[in-house]
């Protein structure tokens, strides 16, 4: 096992490498640079545009430019970035736990609804309540979060002049504004992988329910509540885990939309603006930092597996 | 379980969402009525206090002042500018500017600050004399001492030595600021050459702050971090989250009473915060929830001016600036260099039918000689300007006729397919759904035009970056206007030369039209600003670029700026200024109202 892990480990640096080099080049092909954003909100001569282009090296060569990066990033340094100067790991650090209060929130949301209630349906199969349900799931599928993030904030505006909060705060600080700023972006964020989860938590619980040594475990009657949770679900977990760890980067990519609708200033609105800004370093630490976080969590699946179910053995 | 259990879980979980709904939500705002607003009794009674929240999208997050003194908006309240705006002239005082008019083009509104007196001494020598009594922070390094010449000379310095400031000129190339070894608190000023129309241009978005010298020859101080920042302003930052908000506090020791109330120490405001929405729902969502005092950057389109006007009446709205549409074209290449052509470019478009298209209320033609601030001393009103000049007039009027036949005089007859000539067109891809309407029309008589839009920082690095396009014809500027003035403009086209591309992306430098237009440029700067015979030389120098059409005039569509009725001392409040600099230290919170209309306290 652990041999497996340190393999699993090692394989993300070249995979990463390989994703370093597809994000700088892809870079380099939007038209424009930062000098661009710069002459867009102040005057600029060419003789400093010029100036300022070599002191920010943009006129070397893409692969010499690409070589100084990516030696800097294996020494821990992402560089500093075009526009502010600052340390790019600082800026990354500095909105990460945002996003990450974001995500977090979005799965807890996503997950105290779709267990249950996929439970439910599976034991309850074609029923009323399995009905609705599946039908709300579907709901929560089908509904775009950036339609649904516009919608709440344009309509309680209009009919009862309310609005979420404007600006973050921080937990520490305000526990309860902090958490007022959370709340309606993590259940927009959440939704549409609580419907998948809970569709598919259904699935499992139906098949796994039909397996022999669930008949079994009735036959010895055991207790609903044992049958259900100790030996049924269980077993069905293991492809919800991995539908969820697939689903975590769609998270992200949802959470670059919510945020820039309820205006929290996470990863997801630092994207967009350095793309706009066209801040290399600081694109490519964020481009790496999520490659980074989707490798490690797909590793954290693959490894949570033995866990759930002891007959999967790695060697 | 059955249905009915459902039913009752259904039930009571939409009641719980209701009620945390509810205890969320601002109660519901009553409007406002307009006899509550009137300005004329509520505004003359400024009172201490509140917070002020604004939302401003054009935040760049850059802190360092070499960088940012330049015009960033989120720090003017942190320092003093050389220069202000006079707001005794505006509706608050003499009334005889609007405060449309309070743009950084004109020098007619501008009062000193940090500058006590500006005198004249030669068309190219003034001698300025710093205010007594401004006092920095009282933070290090500075730590409250009075501001001297020496800071205004070491800022100086710095901000013109760097290349990120984006200042036009670097170091003494525009002028030289020595201090006046006969008197301390004075600075002699050389410029390289006249400037009456560039100077104040120039300086009141040059030198937007005084630091500490020894704030600039501290190497140790991270010009990056906020919590460095010190000015003598109204304002300094107590918190910074990058991409969300900036809060500011009062200084406690600003030196500046309020001119309309003698006696009143400013600010008023004890806190202001700047908010950066990333979404114009979400703008909208605050300011129609009370929970936004006001909206400047990036200003509200006219259709949702218009929603919010219909939603909320009580919410003010006013003209921030205009998109101006216009199309610089290369005066020096066929066919455009003949003006005949440039002439049937403007007859062919029909100006009043796209103009009331777009909706009158929301749009106008910056060159149009109809002067958006009549009345005022160097400004015509249309029945004037008719009269003095009304060819210029009839360039706005429809006559495709003419334009076929001034294009066949000029050599351009239809081809086969019925076209004359073909041309290209870069514009800002962000500004450039109007320009179809006016391009249909060029077809009709023989024109066509290939548009290719492009990214906003890629256009803008195209024409203002270096030369300007190179090999394109016609470019699309989608050059914001100020709002207030055609002559904001046209000033800055020619004060601009030859270092941007405004002016010379005609390529008309050597011909005689370019003789005549410096002839005329350098008649203005000859004399001193704000004379009646400066504004007559202005005047000859604006018809003759209108003459000569090396822009066609496209019109510009309006952007608003809105704040809540109970945002007191802003009343007409508009153009780019507003924000830019820091009239905030004039505004002050109606508690009363406020509370009346939003249920939130002054401070919230």
């Amino acid at each position: 096992m652990q041999a497996y892990i340190i393999r699993r480990l090692l394989l993300i640096v070249p995979t990463m490498l390989i994703v370093s080099l597809i994000v700088f080049l892809s870079m380099r092909l939007i038209p424009g640079d930062v000098l661009d954003y710069m002459v867009s909100l102040r005057y600029m001569s060419a003789g400093a545009m010029e100036a300022l282009r070599e002191q920010l090296g943009l006129n070397l060569p893409a692969h010499v430019q690409y070589g100084r990066w990516i030696s800097g990033v294996f020494q821990g340094d992402l560089g500093k970035t075009l526009l502010t100067n600052l340390a790019v790991e600082e800026v990354i650090l500095e909105r990460l736990p945002r996003s990450l209060e974001l995500g977090a929130l979005s799965l807890v949301f996503a997950l105290v609804i779709a267990l249950p209630v996929g439970i439910y349906s599976g034991l309850k199969p074609e029923s009323a309540g399995d009905r609705i349900l599946r039908s709300i799931a579907i709901a929560f599928i089908c509904i775009p979060s950036f339609w649904l993030g516009t919608m709440i904030l344009v309509l309680p505006a209009v009919w009862w002049r309310w609005s979420p909060p404007m600006y973050w705060v921080s937990f520490w600080e305000k526990p309860l504004g902090n958490l007022a700023m959370f709340i309606i972006p993590s259940m927009v964020l959440g939704m549409w992988l609580s419907g998948v989860t809970m569709r598919l938590t259904r699935t499992m619980m139906l098949e796994v329910l039909r397996q022999d040594y669930i008949r079994t475990a009735w036959a010895k009657g055991l207790r609903e509540r044992a049958v259900v949770l100790r030996h049924a679900l269980k077993n069905a977990l293991n492809p919800v885990l991995t539908t969820i760890g697939l689903q975590l980067p769609v998270l992200i990519g949802g959470a670059v939309v919510v945020e820039h609708i309820f205006n929290i200033p996470g990863i997801g609105s630092l994207v967009v603006r350095t793309l706009e800004q066209r801040d290399y370093p600081l694109l490519a630490g964020l481009n790496m930092m999520m490659a980074g976080f989707v490798l490690l969590v797909n590793v954290i699946v693959d490894i949570s597996y033995a866990w759930l179910d002891p007959r999967i053995q790695y060697k | 379980m059955t249905i009915c259990k459902w039913k009752t879980i259904f039930a009571v979980a939409t009641a719980v969402l209701l009620a945390a709904a509810g205890a969320w939500a601002t109660p519901a705002a009553e409007e406002g009525s307009s006899e509550a607003m009137s300005p004329s009794d509520i505004d003359t009674n400024p009172v201490y206090g509140g917070n002020l929240t604004t939302a401003d999208n054009t935040w760049s997050s850059v802190w360092d002042p070499t960088v940012l003194i330049h015009g960033i908006q989120v720090v003017p309240a942190i320092y003093d500018q050389l220069f202000e705006y006079d707001i005794t002239q505006g509706p608050r005082g003499t009334g005889e500017w609007g405060l449309n008019d309070f743009n950084w083009q004109n020098p007619n509104v501008i009062t000193f600050q940090v500058i006590e007196s500006n005198e004249v001494i030669s068309p190219t020598q003034l001698r300025w004399k710093i205010r007594r009594g401004i006092h920095y922070h009282d933070r290090p390094p500075a730590n409250g001492r009075e501001m001297t010449v020496e800071d205004v000379l070491v800022t100086w310095e710095h901000v013109t030595a760097e290349p990120r400031s984006g200042l036009m000129y670097k170091g003494d190339e525009l002028l030289k600021m020595t201090a006046d070894p006969s008197d301390p608190w004075a600075i002699n000023v050389e410029l390289a050459a006249p400037d009456s129309l560039g100077l104040w241009v120039y300086l009141t978005s040059a030198l937007n702050g005084v630091l500490p010298a020894e704030w600039w020859r501290d190497d140790s101080i991270n010009r990056e971090d906020w919590r460095n920042h010190m000015g003598s302003g109204p304002f300094w930052p107590i918190e910074v989250v990058e991409g969300s908000h900036i809060t500011y506090t009062r200084n406690p020791n600003y030196w500046m009473e309020d001119p309309l109330n003698p006696g009143n120490q400013l600010p008023y405001l004890d806190t202001m915060q700047i908010i950066s929405f990333a979404d114009g729902a979400a703008r909208i969502a605050a300011l129609r929830s009370g929970k936004l005092d006001r909206q400047v950057q990036n200003g509200l389109t006219p259709t949702q001016v218009d929603d919010l006007r219909r939603s909320n009446p009580e919410i003010l709205t006013n003209e921030t600036w205009a998109h101006g549409q216009y199309a610089a074209l290369r005066a020096d290449l066929a066919p455009w260099n003949d003006l005949r052509v440039r002439q049937a470019a403007m007859l062919a478009v029909d100006h009043e039918a796209l103009r009331d298209f777009f909706t009158p209320e929301h749009f106008h033609y910056p060159g149009f000689p109809v002067k958006r601030s009549a009345g005022k001393p160097q400004y015509h009103t249309r029945a004037e300007l008719n009269a003095v000049r009304p060819d210029l007039a009839r360039l706005y009027e429809y006559h495709p006729d003419e334009a076929e036949r001034l294009l066949d005089e000029a050599g351009y007859p239809r081809g086969e397919d019925g076209i004359r000539f073909e041309t290209s067109f870069i514009t800002d891809s962000t500004l450039d759904e109007n320009y179809p309407a006016y391009f249909a029309y060029f077809e009709d008589v023989g024109i066509r035009v290939n548009m290719d839009p492009i990214p906003n920082g890629g256009h803008w690095g195209m024409i203002g970056g270096a030369d300007g396009p190179n090999d394109e014809r016609f470019t699309g500027l989608a050059f914001h206007n100020a709002g207030g003035t055609s002559f904001s403009v046209l000033a800055t086209h020619f004060w601009n030369a030859p270092y941007r591309p405004f002016y010379s992306m005609g390529r008309i430098q050597g011909s005689p039209e370019a003789l005549e237009v410096e002839r005329l440029f350098e008649a203005v700067n000859l004399l001193e600003a704000n004379t009646p015979e400066w504004t007559d030389a202005l005047l000859d120098l604006v018809f003759y670029w209108q003459e000569q059409l090396w822009f066609l005039d496209f019109g510009a569509v309006h952007e608003y700026m809105a704040w809540q009725p109970w945002v007191k001392g802003m009343e007409g409040m508009s153009g780019l200024q507003t924000y830019q600099y820091h009239f905030t230290k004039y505004f002050w919170i109606d508690a009363a109202l406020k509370k009346e209309i939003s249920g939130r306290d002054a401070d919230e």
